[in-house]
């Protein structure tokens, strides 16, 4: 499965990805809205796009009280029926990356749909440092650069289970 | 494979929603005495309070069920089960199991007490109970039992205008979850709402002729219609006891990690088991939608022999008092005694928050006001994480962007990098 992969070396922290995400899906100008943030450490001058992992036994879908996060049993995207939801934010404490945005206007918590396949963020993002790339792609190019071990990359335990 | 579910709350629909998915042939068939389909239990207070509308509780309809291809036998109590025979009896039917699993839940207590058989004492648990309550009418309720339950109703009552006393037995609201100082905060911020919160007391009679009158608490006496018992609950094991089944030292059936009770083929989870909490290892009754949930996906995967492990429990509360949320993780020092537990405070304008640290480990987490971030630290309690490395991670120009939601943690645990 494809997903949004970030390559934070050659991120400079624009912010153009959070503004498009932001108008795309919500009409409003506003990086708070984005699905997609920046985080930063300036001390080291690190900037780090972080959106949904879209994790196969996803913890924000084992915590949600609506039952309303599902993985779409075709593309496998983390998906919500935003018309249940009660803004209780429970998946947004449940999610290691906090990529469980509230909307503050419609009082809903959303995360990243990929926008059906051709995210935004990454047709957007004027250094490429966004990618929308396959799991296993993707895997290699980190360890790759990063030399690492495999399992070394993030808290994939947490969401390993099979998605039952 | 014919699979037996006893119970339709979160457990019981999540079993079959899991077993389903792992299995399009094997036969699903649920027994429930309650007659709803799936609803959230945890939505009830919103209904209460006017926010949401009670349809919106409900998660399933018939058709999905259908759709599913699950057989469901709701408004049935099972009244028997045979080990030996493989099966549950309810009324005069019987029905046979390959593999059964037990999720039958919990229900709250009202205490046999002067006064608590009038007309107008509820509990929040059901659909039925909070169309009871709103027909009611209640003006002037108290709530018995500030967990997280009583809050959110006292909190959800008083939102549609009543008159509410909240009446704790323990020194604070929400001991289960909180320490002495958020919780005296979130106290504070239930008085600012209008909630008269009465701690160290309890509520020993209820007097009126035909109705609910006067309540009687060992310091007063409340004028009130109503009065919600939100002070604990009950685990439903009657049948597994009587077949047998373990029971745990805390009521809850016994189950191993792989959520099977003492007998093979026979699993459990959810509000009836005891399984362990993730943290100290030691057993719990965890009570919570998400490890319901959780302990039905392992119990499921085993039952149709794929190995799973539950984790053990780690609870996370919010509350939303007034627009700021208040959140609960992991253990309170409390349910750590025994331990050396060094505690992180930190009290500005965007709020409070404690982190309690043991051993290089994050054990528990409590926080009022802005929680931007936290999920990092809901992480590093399940998964044990030591804070050494976190700090080895945060410390290496290297390592921070592929681990970057490391980043989020250091707004808690700056004192400790
Ligand atoms: C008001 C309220 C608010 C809550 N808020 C939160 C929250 O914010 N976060 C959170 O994590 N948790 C919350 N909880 C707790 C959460 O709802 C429960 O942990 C969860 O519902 C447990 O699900 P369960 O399936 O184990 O049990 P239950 O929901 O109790 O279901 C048990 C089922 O078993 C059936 N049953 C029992 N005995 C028999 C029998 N002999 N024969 C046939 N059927 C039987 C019952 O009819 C029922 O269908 C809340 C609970 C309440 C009541």
């Amino acid at each position: 499965m494809k997903r949004i992969v970030v390559d934070a070396e050659v991120c400079t922290g624009c912010g153009i990805c959070q503004l498009v995400c932001s108008v795309h899906k919500t009409g409003q100008w506003h990086p708070a809205l984005s699905r997609i943030k920046i985080k930063q450490m300036p001390e080291f001058g690190i900037k780090v796009p972080v959106v949904c992992m879209q994790c196969s036994n996803p913890p924000c879908a084992v915590f949600c009280v609506m039952n309303l996060i599902y993985k779409d049993p075709d593309t496998g995207y983390t998906m919500r029926r935003e018309d249940k939801c009660i803004g209780c934010r429970a998946c947004e404490i449940a999610c290691p990356f906090s990529a469980a945005i509230m909307d503050p206007i419609r009082e809903v918590v959303v995360n990243c749909d990929l926008c059906g396949g051709e995210p935004v963020c990454v047709a957007y993002c004027p250094e490429g440092a966004l990618l929308y790339m396959d799991e296993a792609e993707a895997g290699d190019k980190r360890r790759s650069r990063l030399g690492l071990k495999s399992g070394e990359i993030f808290p994939r335990g947490e969401c390993s289970g099979r998605g039952s | 494979m014919r699979i037996l579910i006893v119970g339709n709350g979160a457990a019981g629909n999540q079993a079959a929603v899991s077993l389903r998915k792992l299995d399009s042939s094997c036969e699903i068939v649920m027994l429930a005495e309650q007659n709803y389909p799936n609803y959230s239990a945890c939505a009830l207070p919103d209904v209460l309070a006017g926010w949401i509308p009670l349809k919106k509780t409900f998660l399933m309809a018939e058709e999905d069920y259908s759709r599913l291809n699950i057989e469901t036998n709701f408004g049935l109590e099972v009244n028997q089960l045979n080990l030996t025979e493989q099966c549950l009896q309810a009324g005069e039917l019987l029905y046979h199991y390959d593999r059964l699993i037990l999720a039958t839940g919990s229900q709250p207590v009202i205490p046999a007490l002067p006064g608590s058989e009038l007309p107008g004492n509820f509990v929040v648990k059901t659909p039925g109970d909070i169309e009871g309550i709103l027909a009611h009418g209640p003006q002037q309720v108290v709530v018995v039992g500030a967990g997280n339950i009583g809050v959110e109703t006292a909190s959800a009552l008083k939102n549609r205008g009543c008159k509410v006393t909240l009446v704790e037995m323990q020194d604070r609201i929400m001991p289960l979850l909180y320490d002495h100082k958020p919780a005296t905060i979130i106290q504070s911020m239930l008085e600012e709402e209008g909630i008269e919160v009465v701690t160290g007391d309890r509520v020993i009679g209820i007097s009126g002729d035909s109705q609910i009158e006067l309540i009687h608490t060992q310091g007063q006496d409340i004028n009130a219609d109503t009065v919600i018992w939100a002070a604990g609950v009950k685990q439903n094991t009657h049948i597994a006891r009587a077949a047998g089944l373990s029971i745990g030292s805390l009521g809850g059936i016994q189950v191993d990690t792989q959520m099977q009770s003492s007998a093979e083929g026979v699993f459990a989870c959810g509000d009836c088991v005891q399984s362990f909490q993730v943290f100290t290892r030691k057993p719990c009754l965890s009570l919570l939608w998400s490890s319901a949930k959780r302990q039905a996906q392992v119990a499921a995967r085993n039952c149709l022999g794929y190995l799973d492990k539950y984790e053990g429990s780690c609870s996370l509360v919010i509350e939303e008092i007034m627009g700021i949320p208040c959140v609960a993780m992991g253990l309170n020092l409390e349910a750590l005694q025994g331990y050396e537990a060094e505690v992180v405070e930190h009290h500005a304008e965007d709020g409070y928050f404690r982190v309690l640290i043991v051993e290089d480990k994050i054990a528990g987490f409590q926080g009022v006001g802005s929680i931007e971030g936290a999920g990092a630290i809901f992480t590093m309690i399940k998964k044990k994480t030591p804070i050494s490395e976190s700090k080895r991670v945060l410390l290496n120009r290297g390592l921070i962007p592929s681990m970057a939601w490391y980043i989020d943690s250091r707004r808690y645990l700056s004192s400790q990098y």
